[in-house]
Parts: structure tokens; sequence; C-alpha cells
């Protein structure tokens, strides 16, 4: 797995905003950033047990005379180097794949819809989709360019919450910025989600760097959102216990993108952490 | 036996992310236990016998590396300090040697003392300043343990033919799985034996521990 | 049930699995071969008004916008599709791709395009394959062979032919014949087959009269042998052509379909029997009851080749075989008017024989697949007795053709891309190993600014032969040492302290990054003089890779590509 993050680059002011957000991201966390300017309108991404299509909005496709020029200023801006990706693979003429063995992707929250559907509460299909097959996890920044300063992680004791967990331990590591936990304790106390990260091996490294604990035993969630600092990441599982693992994401996922407007950070089911 | 990508990784001399695709791909056969791949010992091998190719599950016991973690200082504390052995000649100091040292059973004392003499018969190993460091004439390829130094003072000082003409007072008798080991530990016992002050405390017959600690301090030089 | 399924032995599960995917497969091509003939019911009594020839266009433009718009699929065979998959992705298919042509090309040949419904199928069947295939979380190879199993069982069930579906199968996507894929290619074939008997009922698509052939005749394959293979090259270079022009003309698709289904209209009423699928035509000929001449022989043949670009090429859905076989058998047909116009007195054998032949010749030219050709002739025939013909007719046409296209319809464009990887060939073997698990790691990394006296003690403590020199603050690197090139300076004591380790390093040394492709990787190799060269990416220098390492990971991979 390359320590990349893959950028689809959308030629709009709207783009733009997203870009800029990559861009934050890759310094923050110290990857590399690939940019990828479509030529065509749908692109394949084959994973181990799917082959996910991506259909584009037409707004991808804009203007492809100043496309490279405008990613290269936004990413030179930024202080990184820009480096541009060319799909090796062609399953037919019109439909190029790109390779999979990222560390991140970025997508806004729908990729074959008009920017103007962008709201929240609404994850396209792809998206999901992407989310759902990828071993790495899924960026989704916020609709305008702003700087997060803190992580905050939701642990809701699953498997995936604690893949969530390492993430944010690795980003909070190479960044610096402060963690923050955050738990909807159901009908269990504080000492069983302790237990649970005890568990994984994680208590030690949270510790030696730190780190805050929201816990709600009370209330409804939607309402103790409000405690999720403005200025922070927020790294989330994307299934939690439910049965239904392989179609929705979990409710608790549901609420959470429906209420913050953060940047996010989705980890789906086939997301491998590099530490822990 | 159960095995996992990185064991089979070591047998097959190849890199993890290779075993990892070939799972992928089918192959080679392995199944997904608790979100780890686990290999069965039985499937493995009937696998490489009909794709004719080996298995080295000598890879798969060598801890990496632990060539390189061997130190003069647990060699000899492995192989332990003797004081007054007997012997006027070489051969039968070395037989008193062999058989006061600890030896695993599956070592032949008579063996060993016959390659030692060889090894004596081929070249004197008496190194100067009064100091031989008898080993087989080829290393015990198998030897069960981490190599091992044993220091011998003797009773009386013996001619061992040494190369400065001088007789021997302490023999250090070195016993190792491989040539490279064993190159290892002599250079690391010639760069003791350079020092004035180690020469002198082992003319003095000193305690095992002063001895050890002097030679850690020494290593810690390197 | 899918732990039940990962139990089994994997032959076992190959099998069962195979004859799951053979169902679909073969209710694939009866719901296809369903829906054409209640399509072409439904059409019937429009046939005969004055505005018939607007339909082929009408359903194209329909086809079309299906597929894209409402799809969201692309056009194509689709079976190109499916060989780069087997080739590059382990089979992996996409869900959309098992009905969305299927409903796309009924609208196409319903409306009387000129296609076949094979190709369409082999990807449903494929797609229905591979998708099965993950549902059981199964490994690359088993659904590869899956994959294979769902094209051999569509083409199986389409023409009541089992071991043309296997011969197709393995001669053009699997492109190996080894023994595992057989057992479940062959199952899924054999069970697509019964599928499509149970359904639509034992029939022999173009039953015929049993001939009696003699020599001569055998005689005159060679000369129909050369006439196929020149309908074929035909066939193949106007397609491209036709692709290539309505491309860069038209833009819009639909646009572009319908004005190819216009001219095929028109076309179409001079000579009715070039529409649709064609099968009416062929029995007739076979039947032996087509009493045209020379000429009307011909123009059929010429007509249907021009239909079949005009549909396919224009972005109509459908596939080449139907086609190919009315073609061959009128080429067939106007070989022996022909002969009986220029040798008025023999008697040669009737019109069936030839035509059967001229099919055989033309299907093995077109996807350059003889096996596929003469197992489906013989097995539509439902006789042995033109056994020979077929195989020679076939196989001297393949290789005529073979000279001006080297590459089946289907090849084409992987080829052009340099996707056409056959298992266990140099390439194929070169593609599969990365980078990334060839590097090496014989290697200690030094800061520029490290005097030599140092480096001598480094090198003295360390096992390595390699001193890569990296920036101690940026991290990026600047050069590499190699132990050889600095032995003579070692022993020199008197520059101990006067170099620096800067001094030593070679910037010139090629470095290779983890996007090359390894055939480039290799040509650099090849080219200079090291055997081991530096990994840098993003400037960070990652490790080494030494032609030792390739060699070795390249013959373990080969063992392990070896079916057994």
């Amino acid at each position: 797995m390359r320590n990349e993050l893959l950028h689809i680059f959308r030629n709009t002011p709207f783009g733009r905003e997203t870009l800029m957000a990559s861009v934050y991201f890759c310094k923050e966390t110290g990857t590399s950033l690939r940019v990828y300017i479509p030529k065509f309108r749908q692109f394949l991404m084959y994973f181990e047990h799917e082959v996910v299509t991506v259909d584009l909005d037409r707004a991808f496709l804009r203007d492809p005379g100043t496309a490279k020029k405008h990613a290269e200023e936004i990413v030179l801006e930024g202080g990184l180097t820009p480096h541009f990706i060319e799909p090796k693979g062609f399953t037919a003429s019109t439909l190029p794949d790109l390779p999979v063995d990222y560390r991140y992707m970025t997508c806004p929250r729908t990729i074959s819809n008009l920017s103007a559907k962008i709201g929240l509460g609404y994850i396209g299909p792809r998206v999901r989709n992407i989310i759902r097959s990828a071993d790495f996890p899924v960026f989704i920044p916020t609709p305008v360019y702003k700087e997060w300063k803190r992580i905050v992680v939701f642990f809701g004791g699953s498997q995936n919450a604690i893949k969530a967990v390492q993430y944010g331990i690795e980003i909070a590591t190479v960044s610096g910025f402060p963690l923050i936990l955050f738990t909807q304790g159901e009908d269990k106390d504080l000492r069983y989600y302790e237990d649970e990260i005890k568990k994984a091996g994680l208590f030690e490294k949270l510790e030696t760097l730190g780190f805050d604990w929201l816990f709600f035993d009370r209330g409804e969630l939607k309402i103790n959102l409000y405690e999720v600092p403005h200025d922070s990441l927020a790294i989330v599982g994307a299934y939690g216990h439910g049965v239904i693992k392989e179609v929705l994401f979990g409710s608790k996922m549901e609420e959470i993108q429906t209420v913050l407007p953060n940047s996010m950070l989705i980890v789906g089911p086939n997301c491998t952490p590099v530490i822990g | 036996m159960r095995l996992e990508i990185k064991d089979v990784a070591r047998m097959l001399d190849l890199p993890e992310a290779t075993i990892a695709r070939w799972i992928k791909q089918g192959k080679i056969p392995a199944k997904l236990e608790r979100g780890r791949y686990i290999f069965e010992d039985r499937q493995l091998k009937a696998w490489a016998r009909t794709h004719n190719i080996t298995l080295r599950e000598d890879k798969l016991h060598e801890q990496s590396n632990n060539e390189d973690d061997i130190t003069l200082h647990d060699a000899m504390e492995r192989g332990g300090v003797f004081f007054d052995v007997k012997g006027d000649n070489p051969e039968e100091v070395l037989k008193s040697a062999v058989a006061l040292m600890d030896l695993p059973p599956s070592v032949d004392r008579e063996v060993l003392l016959e390659k030692l003499l060889q090894r004596e018969e081929l070249s004197s190993t008496g190194i100067g300043e009064g100091v031989a460091i008898p080993h087989p004439r080829h290393p015990l390829e198998s030897f069960p343990l981490k190599a091992t130094v044993t220091t011998c003072f003797l009773e009386k000082e013996v001619d061992f033919n040494s190369v400065d003409g001088r007789l021997v007072f302490v023999i250090f008798v070195m016993l190792s799985r491989s040539t490279k080991i064993h190159l290892k530990l002599l250079s690391r016992l010639s760069f003791c034996l350079r020092n004035r002050e180690f020469v002198h405390m082992l003319r003095s017959r000193p305690q095992p521990e002063q001895l050890l600690c002097k030679v850690k301090e020494l290593e810690g030089q390197l | 049930m899918k732990i039940f399924i990962h139990n089994l032995n994997e032959r076992l599960q190959l099998v069962i699995i195979g004859a799951v995917v053979g169902v679909g497969g073969g209710v694939a091509s009866v719901a296809l071969n369903r829906a054409l003939e209640w399509g072409a019911e439904l059409l019937h009594p429009y046939r005969h008004h004055w505005f018939s020839f607007l339909l082929p266009a009408c359903g194209a433009a329909l086809s079309s916008i299906f597929l894209f718009n409402l799809a969201k699929d692309i056009g194509g065979h689709g079976v190109p599709e499916v060989i780069y998959s087997v080739i590059r992705r382990g089979g992996l298919l996409r869900f959309r791709s098992s009905y969305s042509r299927l409903v796309s090309c009924c609208l196409t040949i319903a409306s009387g395009g000129s296609a076949g419904p094979e190709s369409p199928v082999v990807i449903s069947g494929a797609s229905v394959a591979s998708n099965i295939a993950s549902f059981f979380r199964l490994r690359d190879r088993q659904r590869i062979v899956l994959v294979g199993g769902g094209a051999a069982a569509a083409i199986a069930s389409i023409f009541n032919a089992p071991v043309a579906g296997i011969a197709f199968s393995l001669e053009a996507i699997m492109g190996e014949w080894t023994p595992t894929n057989l057992i479940t290619i062959g199952v899924a074939s054999a069970v697509g087959t019964e599928v499509s008997r149970l359904l639509q009922g034992n029939q022999i698509p173009f039953e015929g009269q049993p001939f009696t052939i003699s020599n001569l005749d055998l005689v005159a394959c060679l000369g129909l042998a050369m006439f196929t293979s020149m309908a074929s090259v035909l066939l193949i270079r106007l397609l491209r052509c036709v692709r290539e022009i309505s491309s860069k003309t038209v833009s819009l698709h639909w646009v572009r379909a319908a004005s190819g289904g216009l001219v095929v209209g028109l076309i179409g009423l001079m000579l009715p029997s070039i529409m649709g699928e064609g099968y009416g035509a062929i029995r007739t000929v076979i039947g032996g009851s087509f009493s045209e001449g020379l000429a009307i022989a011909g123009l059929i043949a010429l007509g249907k080749i021009v239909a079949t670009c005009l549909t396919i090429g224009t972005g109509g859905m459908g596939g080449l075989f139907a086609p190919c076989l009315v073609i061959g058998s009128f080429t067939g047909l106007f070989y022996q008017r022909f002969l009986i116009y220029l040798l008025p007195g023999v008697h040669w054998a009737g019109e069936p024989y030839f035509a059967l032949v001229g099919m055989a010749g033309v299907i093995s030219s077109v996807l350059q697949a003889p096996m596929t050709g003469i197992f489906l002739i013989t097995e539509i025939t439902g006789g042995y007795q033109v056994l020979v013909s077929v195989l020679l007719v076939s196989v001297i046409s393949v290789t005529l053709s073979h000279i001006f296209e080297p590459f089946s319809v289907y090849h084409h464009e992987l080829v052009a891309h340099g996707e056409l990887l056959r298992p266990r060939t140099d390439r194929r073997v070169l593609s599969e190993l990365s980078i990334t698990e060839l590097l090496d790691s014989d290697y200690q990394e030094v800061p520029p600014e490290m005097p030599l006296r140092e480096f001598v003690e480094l090198v003295k403590r360390s096992p390595y032969h390699f001193f890569p020199v990296i920036d101690s603050k940026t991290k990026r690197y600047l050069g590499l040492i190699h132990f050889d090139d600095v032995r003579a300076y070692l022993f020199d004591a008197n520059l101990y302290d006067s170099l620096l380790v800067e001094e030593l390093m070679d910037t010139t040394v090629p470095t290779i990054s983890l996007d090359d492709e390894l055939t480039e990787v290799l040509d650099v190799f090849e080219y200079g003089h090291d055997s081991t060269l530096p990994v840098v990416h993003d400037g960070r220098f990652l490790g080494l890779i030494s032609k030792a390492t390739i060699l070795d990971h390249y013959r373990k991979e080969l063992i392990v590509e070896e079916e057994i």
C-alpha cells in the first residue's frame, strides 16, 4: 500500500475547495497527493471482490484545457508537489481503471450528481460502494475549505470502531493535533468501552499520545453531537453492529453524517490500518 | 500445525506481500480465520510437492538476525569458566577440558575431542601471550546450543607450540555452528586480548564474574 | 450456505458453482431468445408498411439510449472486457453487465439490426458467474474459471452446442486448455445446454439432409477457404473502419446508431435477408430451397457484411457469430454457383454442403478460433459427414486470414494496448510482479556529511554492500555508494579525515520509481552495467532492486502459475 491519497479533480470552484482540503489533509498526515484529472465519464476500481464503477458527474470533465493548470496552482500554493496519474489499464477504450493501492481517497459527498445535491444527510451510492469495498478510508471534506485542528474518533465498541481509533492514533501522531474519543454509551458504562480499547491493545498508545474522552451516558446522539468541536476531523466507522452490514451504513453513522458538517474520514469494513 | 503469512513468507524466501497476493489470486491455498489467513501444514506441503517448490522449514525456526546478537560475553557465560585444568601437553589439556565442559547429551565428547585435536595438529591454536583458542576443525553444524566459549585456566603452563613460543596458561575452547559466528567471536576475543589490562587480569586468575564483567566492558567499546 | 461451500474440496466447489453458473448462462440466453421472438412477432405487422425501413434506425437509437443513459454502461461486444478482466483483474466484472446488454441487444436485433445475440449473452453469463464467485468470496483463479464457464454456458445454450461452448471459452477467453479449467467449464457448458433444451426444446438449429461428398468437393474446399478468408478480412476491416469514422463524425451516440440503422434499413428494402440475426436465411439455404443465382448470392453476402458493420460499428448492440454464419453460408453458396458457372459439367455437392463449410470458414477466421468453428458447425448440423471438409476449410481459412489480420476481432483492441497477456508468457509473469515485492534490503543509509573514517567503521561492522546517501533533514535520496566502488579508498588512511561520504557517492546511478513497468526496469538493467539499482519514489529512497531477486521471484511466480 502506497502512502498516497487519491483525489479526483473537478475543475470547478467547488472542486477547488475539495482539492485544497485534500492538500491540507496530505500535509497533516504526511501522505503524498495524487491527482487524477478524468478524461472519460466513468472509471473502474477493481477491489478484491468487487468492481466499482464510478460514474462521474459532467462537472468533472469541464474545461479540460485549464484543469491541469488549475490543479497545479492549488497544490503548489499548499506547498506540495503536484503529481498527476494517468490510468494504465483500460477495460474498454472509454473505460479506464484506476489503481486501488492508496492509503486514502477523497470523495465529495456525491460523485455522480451535481454539486447542488451536496448537503447533509446525503452520501451518494457510488461513494458508499467505494467505502464498502475499499481497503482504505474515504475522506469526505467540508464543501468549503476549512482547516481542522482536532481529531474526533467515534467509538462504539465494534471492530470497525477499533479501526477508526487506529487511524485516529496514526493521524494524531503525525499531525500532532489533539485526539478526542466520542462515545454515545448505549446501556454500557465507560468501563466497558475502555476494556474494548484495552483488548485491542490500543490503550497504552492512547495514553502516551494523550487524549480526551467525551462520554455520553444519556441524551440523544443528535443533541450530544453539538459537543463535537467545529474545527475537528470526524473519524467514523461505516458499520456498527447491525445485521444488514453489507447494504446500509450503521444507523449511528447515518445519524452522524446527517448532523455533522465537519470533514469526515469514513472507515469501511475492509480497511487495513497500518498500526496496531 | 498452523502457519501464518509471515511464516510461509520465510519458508519460501519471499516477501509477505507476494504471499498475500498469491492467496488473493488463488495460487496458494489458505483459509481465512478471524481476519487472518491461516495455512494448514499438510495442505501446504502437498501444494509444495505438486508444484515442485521447496519449503525451507529451517528458515521457519531460525530467528532472523540471531547471529548478529551473539556476544562474546554471552558465549563465555554459556561456556563457563574452569580453574586448575590438568594436563602436561595439549592433548591431555584438551581431554580434561572436554570432560569438564557442560555439553548437551547430543554432543559426543569423543568426537568433539578428536575434532579439537585435528585442528591442533593442523596448526597450533596458541595465538601468543600465553593464550590458546582450541576449536573444532570444521564448525559443528549440528551444535544445538548457541555458540559457547569455555575458559580453562590451566593448572600448569603447557607448551602449545604457540606463535610467540611462550607457554600457554589459559585456553578458550570455542564451539559454534558456523564459520561466521566463529570469526565474529574470534575477532572480539582478539580485540580483548590486545588490551594490556585484560591480559594482565587473565594472568591473575580472576573470578568468573570479574572476567565476564571486563569482557562486557571491552565489548561495549566496539 | 456460504460456510458450507467454503468447506468443500476446491474441485467440488467449482463443479457445483459451475453448475449454477451454467443455469445462469442458460437462462440469460433463453431470455434473450424469447425476447427476440416476441419482438419479431410484435413488429411483424409493421414490416409491410412503407416506413419499415426506419425500424432498424429507431431500434438502434433506443438501444443506444438505454445502454448509455439508463444503464450507464458502455458499448462494444463485451467480450474484450471479459478477456481483459480474466487476464488482469482476476475475472471481476460489473454486475450491471449481466443485464444491460441483453436489453439493449434485444432492441437492436428485433428492429432488424444485423447482429447476433451471442456476445451480449456471453458477457451476461460471464458477469453472472463473476458475481456469484465474488458472493462466495472465491479466489481470483476460481473466479476466472467460473467466468470461463459462464461464457461457455452462454454459447452452448444459444446454439445447443456444448462442445462449441467449451471450445469458445478456452480458445477465445481463457487462452489455454488445462484439465482443471476443462472440468468446471465443461459442467457449466453442459448445464447451460440442458437448461436451454429444457426451456426451448432439443432442436438442432439447422438440420439438413445427408450429402454425398466426392473428392472433387474436398479439392474445391481449398478455393472456398480463400473466399471465406477474404470475406472475414473484409468484415473485420470494414467494422474497424465504420467504428473509427462514425465515432469521429457523429458525436451523439444515439444519432450515430440511428444513422447506421437507417442505412441498414435501406439496404434491407432490397435484400431482406440481411436484416436481423439471419437464421431464417440460413435455414433456406441449408434446406436447399435457395433458388437465386450467383449474383444475388454474392450480393447478399456482401450486403450482410456491410449491414453488420453498420449495425455494430455505429454502436448497435450485438454479436458477430450469427452474422458470420450468414456471411459464411452465402459465401459458400456464392462459391458453389461460381463453380457451376466455371465448370458446368461437374457434379458438385449441393448448396447446403458449401453453405455449411462456408460458415465454418468465416467463423473460424473472424474469431481466429478454428476449434470453435469446427465444433460449432458440427454440432449445429447434427452430422459428422462434413467434418473433414469443415476441418480443412477452417484451418486454411484461419491461416490465410491470419496473414492480414493476425488477431481476432475480440483481441485486436487488447493487443493494441499491449494487454493480451497469455498465461505463462514472459510478459504475463512480469506483469504479476510488482516492484514493491522485489525490494531488497541489503543496504544501510548514511548521511552525506559522514567522514570516510566513520564510514570505514560502519562498513567493518555491517554485512551490507550498498549505502544509499540520504539527506538528514529533507530525507531525500542523494546518491548511492557501492562497497566495490570505494575499495580503493578504504585502506588509504590518509584520506580518512579528508573525504566525506557525499564525495564518494555515485549520483549517476539510474533510479527506479514504483510506477515503472518491470519491462522498463529490465531494459535499464540490460543497457547499463549495474545489477542492483536504487528504488526512489517521490525523492525518498525505498530500497534496492536487483536482477538476482527478479530472477528468483520470476521463477517462483512461473512455478506457481502452472496448473497441475
